[in-house]
């Protein structure tokens, strides 16, 4: 067969199995094994243990359990309820105040969790009943948990920079700094959005109507203590030389025990509850790797992954354009697959062309990640969405919640555009903290 | 099967190096050189890393014959590949050129070949990767000054720096440069044309010579049976590819670790140089690894014997 | 026959729960490892390895216990609006793909776990420790996986039959 009928017959039937709703896993693994069995032969299909004993191995790996173990404590920890409760003393009687406040307590829990459900459950559980009690807009009280939700893969730890980092050999470590800025970016353009929204029609976010007395809102203020401490504790052990960015994820677990400790809700059941979704969804997260790094092996040996690489490079066009491109089909792939198949499908294909073409790895890295975020708030597969879902009263449809997040997906773009054209944003803090 | 007759064969090699690395270079080196021998009946598909098999799955990959060739060191087989260890000793040869002297008249290339045999691997050749030693954030002039301190190593280097009364820390590769900007480990044992490359000039003030291994080996290797499918006139054609790209390396070698030692220059790293004491105190310091390992098998044996032979014939002490 | 299927669910969902408790094990070894090497500076010989043993065994002991309750992640734009029978299909069709990798997974990895075994096959770091515990863990998945894709596609396939002991589970399930 000739390599180009072979790369639409094999991208068309990967489609097809996606399309009828076979697990994302199963499929790359399965079409990765009949595909080597046919161009390679028998001897080729060592590679299915090889890549999966390899992947389970991976040192660099080991951070996925314990960054989820983490958020699912977290979750746990009762530590949403505490937040929201500052954010309503303090900031209720701003014009939008309670979603600015859901904002940036989404940042504050994506700084301690590496993937994005911790915050979107949490407010969605939290903050969202109240916003809704208070006649906040639909709109504006879901888009801001859904979206505020996602800066956990950009603000560190981020489990899809690690993911990001172990194929594409960038450093773990530098990722993780290349994306505080581009976060903090986000959230303030957020921030602003909301806050000018509300400037223009009062009506989006009427203020609170209770008044608490100084001394009440000092009094709930402990509240932020606790999370403040835990962002310090993972971030400065990474970067006082404790330890690795793998290893910070077993000491962020366990400060987040101590929270949960703390916050008296360290109990079995929740204990057990949280090792147990841990196990689920690592295993999710491992067999997507497996699939998927099985299926790039595959299109490397059957060449399909030259013909990709010799074609996009053969265009006559502007490194620019084709970088572009490349975050077109990711925006459109993040339509429909999750951000850990994404990046595992993409990277072996796009980071040799992107250095090819002078880019920064690093730097395309970061791209990515923002990317990503608009992928867990992008219909009709938006992780965040179905997570909302789950946990928002029936009285809001998943119609609504995908018109909410219209404005959010715009203002994510926005700041893709913004890295893109300002690499600094993302590159000037891994240069001045780790460089020099 | 005749000479201009025969049917071509298209061999699939795994490189742990990237294309731009000098072993990348070395490796289409050798993928050329067997082209040009055979007159392109021989086609060696060169795969760079990642792309078929990760390095730690590579050995088993070779000897199934999932892949056909690899290039790439040994060291992470050396769990059940013994022998690999023996071209690892630290202080052993003092340059390329006794290297060569080691594989070529003092049989160790038969001897590697026979260890490789056992797995259904032909060891083609050696590869000459540069000098490979401590790459530190704090002086080491004696042994003592090693004490205790954190190194990252793995394998027979975290060996080494154990019988070096060093700290070995085993931590990813790719978060090696942070931990050591950070302060997490103090040095490592690396080859040093990477404190140019990976910019550990950034990181580390001093690299210590001579380097623990001068320079370090790695292979050229290919499955048993994917080797002895070829005509016999083309399996002496790869053989010589093999040794040309080891010849190859054993001149350019010299000049790669020069170019790291002027960077080291450029950027204010200090060179220490060990005395002669100092040296043969480290030397010492790794003897039990030497001896532990001749008794190890057979082949260890040999290997671990001629080369504390040659080198006593080099006025080197050794026991 | 529900009984049989029944015994795999929860033999794959007892295996996933006992076994998650090595997360809290793995964040107690690296946790040893960092507050000796920071705090001590004794760096551990064994963490690192012992680390990815865990690990090995956390990634692949919880695919059967993932697959219990559908839990790998899909595109569902169509599927979620799937009939439960075209949804009984898919779940059949699913089983085929896991049945055929995992068939790689038994017979090549299967033989180089017996290689590792006979051989005594040793990692690299200095404690050199036997591979196959850890090799072993891709095989027992492989069967812990296919175990459960075919108990979901029997499941389908008795539903699809119009089996009445399976029809009412299908239909609450979609
Ligand atoms: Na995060
Ligand atoms: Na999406």
């Amino acid at each position: 067969m000739e390599v180009s009928t072979l790369t639409i017959t094999v991208f068309g039937l990967l489609v097809l199995l996606l399309c009828i709703g076979v697990p994302i896993s199963f499929a790359l693994c399965g079409i990765a094994t009949v595909g080597i069995f046919f161009i390679w032969g028998p001897k080729g299909l060592y590679l299915m243990f090889n890549t999966a004993y390899g992947e389970a191995t991976n040192f660099l790996l080991l951070a996925i359990p314990l960054f989820v173990f983490m958020a699912n404590m977290l979750k746990f920890s009762g530590m949403g309820d505490q937040l929201y409760e500052v954010v309503y003393r303090w900031m209720g009687r701003v014009p939008g105040g309670l979603a600015i406040g859901t904002v940036v307590i989404c940042a504050l829990f994506a700084a301690m969790a590496g993937i994005s459900s911790v915050a979107t459950i949490s407010m969605g559980l939290i903050a969202l009943p109240s916003m809704m009690k208070r006649n906040y807009e639909k709109n504006l009280a879901i888009g801001s948990i859904a979206a505020g939700g996602a800066l956990g893969i950009l603000i560190p730890p981020s489990i899809i920079m690690i993911l990001y980092g172990a194929v594409a050999e960038v450093s773990i470590g530098k990722l993780f700094i290349g994306g505080i800025i581009p976060g903090i970016v986000l959230c303030l353009i957020f921030i602003v959005y909301i806050f000018f929204r509300v400037l223009i029609n009062r009506d989006v976010a009427p203020p609170v109507q209770d008044r608490y007395s100084f001394r009440q809102k000092l009094r709930v203020l402990g509240g932020v203590i606790l999370p403040i401490l835990l962002v310090f504790l993972v971030l400065g052990v990474i970067y006082g030389g404790v330890c690795t960015p793998t290893e910070a994820s077993a000491v962020g677990a366990f400060g987040a025990i101590i929270c949960a400790l703390v916050y008296r809700k360290l109990t079995w059941s929740n204990l057990k509850t949280a090792l147990w979704d841990t196990m689920k969804l690592n295993a999710m997260v491992f067999w997507i790797i497996i699939g998927a790094l099985s299926f790039s092996h595959f299109l490397a040996y059957a060449e399909i992954q030259d013909l990709i690489h010799e074609t996009i490079l053969a265009l006559e066009v502007s490194p620019w354009l084709i970088l572009i491109s490349m975050q077109f089909v990711f925006f459109i792939l993040g339509m429909f697959l999750d951000p850990a198949g994404i990046i595992m499908l993409t990277t072996p294909i796009f980071v040799p062309i992107v250095t090819s073409l002078g880019f920064d790895p690093l730097w395309f890295g970061i791209l990515f990640v923002i990317n990503m975020e608009m992928a867990y708030i992008t219909p009709p597969f938006g992780f965040n969405l179905f997570i909302l879902k789950g946990v928002v009263p029936p009285s809001i449809s998943m119609t609504d919640i995908y018109r909410s997040i219209i404005p959010f997906v715009l203002l994510q773009a926005f700041c893709l555009i913004l890295v893109m054209v300002f690499p600094e944003l993302a590159l000037w803090l891994p240069e001045k903290m780790i460089t020099r | 099967p005749r000479y201009g007759l025969a049917k071509t064969y298209k061999l699939k090699l795994q490189c742990v190096y990237p294309e731009k690395a000098y072993m990348g270079q070395t490796t289409k080196f050798f993928a050329k050189r067997v082209e040009e021998l055979t007159n392109g009946k021989v086609k060696i598909k060169v795969f760079w890393p990642g792309q078929l098999v990760r390095t730690k799955e590579a050995f088993d990959a070779l000897s199934k014959g999932m892949i056909d060739a690899y290039s790439g060191s040994m060291l992470y087989f050396a769990g059940y590949v013994p022998e690999v260890n023996c071209e690892w000793l630290p202080f052993g040869w003092a340059n390329p050129g006794e290297a060569r002297e080691m594989y070529e008249k003092r049989g160790w290339l038969d001897l590697m070949r026979a260890a490789t045999d056992r797995h259904g691997v032909r060891y083609i050749a050696p590869l000459c990767v540069t000098s490979m030693g401590l790459i530190t954030k704090f002086p080491v002039h004696c042994v003592a000054d090693l004490k205790g301190r954190k190194i990252r190593a793995v394998g027979m280097e975290a060996k080494i720096m154990d019988a070096l009364g060093a700290a070995p820390v085993a931590i990813a590769g790719a978060e090696q440069y942070m931990a050591l900007k950070r302060g997490t480990v103090e040095g490592t044992d690396y080859p040093f044309y990477t404190i140019g490359k990976y910019k550990f000039y950034e990181v580390c003030k001093y690299i210590v010579r001579p380097a623990l291994h001068t320079p370090g080996i790695i292979e050229i290797l290919m499955n048993k049976q994917a080797y002895g499918s070829l005509p016999g006139d083309y399996q002496a054609a790869v053989d010589r590819a093999g040794w040309e790209a080891f010849l190859r390396t054993v001149k350019l070698s010299p000049t790669w670790d020069e170019k790291a030692f002027k960077t080291c220059k450029e950027k204010n790293v200090t060179i220490i140089d060990l005395n002669e004491k100092a040296v043969a105190n480290f030397r010492k310091a790794t003897l039990p690894l030497w001896n532990k390992l001749e008794k190890r098998n057979p082949i260890t044996g040999k290997l671990v014997t001629r080369l504390k032979a040659y080198l006593k014939e080099k006025g080197v002490q050794i026991d | 026959m529900k009984k049989i299927l029944d015994f795999i669910d929860g033999m794959n969902i007892w295996i996933g729960q006992v076994f998650s408790f090595l997360i809290l094990i793995l964040m107690f070894v690296i946790m040893y490892e960092v507050i000796g090497r920071y705090f001590f500076n004794a760096p551990t010989r064994w963490s690192n390895e012992i680390s990815q043993y865990l690990l090995a065994c956390v990634a692949m002991l919880g695919a059967g216990y993932c697959l219990v309750h559908d839990d790998h992640v899909r595109v569902d734009i169509l599927h979620r609006n799937f009939g439960p029978q075209t949804r009984a299909l898919v779940d059949i069709l699913t089983f085929l793909l896991v049945l055929i990798f995992v068939t790689a997974i038994l017979w090549k990895g299967g033989e180089l776990c017996w290689d590792a075994l006979i051989h005594n096959k040793k990692s690299m770091t200095i404690l050199e420790l036997p591979l196959f515990p850890s090799m072993v863990m891709v095989p027992i998945a492989g069967c812990l996986l296919g175990l459960q894709g075919l108990a979901r596609a029997l499941r389908a396939f008795f539903f699809l039959t119009g089996d009445p002991e399976f029809i009412g589970e299908k239909e609450i399930e979609a």
